[in-house]
């Protein structure tokens, strides 16, 4: 989204290849190991979890960074079918509409005004 | 197939204007692209009554790129991984307190409203980033769509209201401010704060990945809660 992403610049689709094939082979792994071994969390995560070390520690991963970067700059567009999921579901939202936009409201400033003091509790910004 | 492609290039196309449109308009939290297209498509479906099914069956390559771009988020964390090693304590304890206390409050007041068992379900991952919100959701089972629209809407309503906040109670310093912008309004939030401040915007988008992260674990422990 924007210019918030900045570690791969836009390309030509071939420079951006073999990073998208790297991310989208350690999806399905995790997706695979996660669902053979029955653990908790989604098979995406533990791809970025196997990603991170190499992007830190790995030598010659800089190649995967323009594909890495296509899609984290893409994000906003796959969200789109998901929210567009939601026509389906208008009688559950118009009943609940006041009491969710409290809901939502309360709860993102409190976590918002919550994590900036827990920052100073915690001794940062001395 | 062929329908896919349409669909899916007529998204990605409309995502592009939408994004060109919102550049014009100084992106403003309230013009975020997502919700533009969304609506666009919505329209669209609604006026030549096809099916929802069959969109989503048509859509579902670009809704499958959403775990590879997830795993792709690791490259936020690289960026920025020594501002994260300057203050790595003050950073991981303001990040994942801030997210349980973000999923704790929104299942608890969705409890006080007595709101559905399934938007009780959609707002344990409000607080987390897209992505990491329809993984989680994918992963248990749960209420996918609605889950990631309040992501998306929380970001609106944070990138919106989070800043003047923080100005009215005086929290003014810059990297707390990014962290909670980052935990709770995420992408959009972020997106907001970084083209402002490129700092904040790189600390911000290392909290809501941080915060996916946290949520992938705790969300699936309170899950049995509301089941």
């Amino acid at each position: 989204m924007g210019d918030l992403f900045k570690t791969g610049q836009p390309s030509g689709v071939l420079r951006a290849l073999p990073g998208l094939l790297l991310c989208c082979g350690l999806a399905m792994a995790g997706e695979a190991l996660v669902t053979n071994a029955h653990l908790p969390i989604p098979g995406a995560v533990l791809g970025l979890l196997c990603y991170l070390p190499l992007l830190l520690f790995g030598r010659g991963i800089g190649w995967s960074l323009a594909g890495a970067g296509l899609l984290t700059r893409w994000i906003g567009v796959m969200i789109v079918p998901a929210l567009v999921g939601l026509l389906g579901q208008q009688a559950l939202l118009s009943h609940a509409l006041l009491p969710l936009l409290a809901v939502l409201v309360i709860t993102t400033l409190l976590t918002a005004v919550a994590t900036a003091l827990l920052y100073r509790l915690a001794g940062g910004g001395r | 197939m062929i329908a896919s492609a349409i669909i899916c290039a007529a998204l990605i196309f409309g995502f592009a204007l939408a994004r060109a449109l919102s550049a014009r308009l100084g992106h403003p939290p309230w013009a975020s692209p997502v919700l533009v297209t969304a609506l666009a498509a919505a329209g669209v479906l609604a006026a030549s009554d096809a099916s929802i099914d069959g969109f989503e069956t048509a859509a579902y390559p670009l809704r499958w790129l959403l775990a590879p771009a997830l795993v792709g988020l690791a490259t936020v964390i690289a960026a920025n991984w020594a501002l994260l090693r300057s203050e790595a304590a003050p950073i991981l304890i303001a990040v994942t307190g801030g997210t349980i206390i973000g999923i704790a409050s929104a299942l608890g007041l969705a409890r006080l409203f007595g709101l559905d068992r399934q938007l009780q379900q959609a707002l344990a991952v409000k607080t987390v980033t897209t992505p990491f919100a329809v993984a989680i959701m994918t992963q248990l089972d749960g209420p996918v769509a609605l889950a990631a629209a309040l992501a998306v809407l929380t970001g609106v309503i944070g990138a919106i209201l989070v800043p003047a906040t923080f100005d009215r109670l005086g929290i003014r310093t810059a990297v707390g401010r990014a962290l909670g912008v980052g935990v709770s309004s995420h992408l959009v939030g972020t997106d907001w704060l970084a083209r402002r401040d490129s700092r904040g915007g790189g600390l911000s988008a290392l909290a809501f990945v941080l915060a996916g992260l946290v949520a992938s674990v705790v969300v699936p422990l309170f899950w049995r809660l509301l089941a």
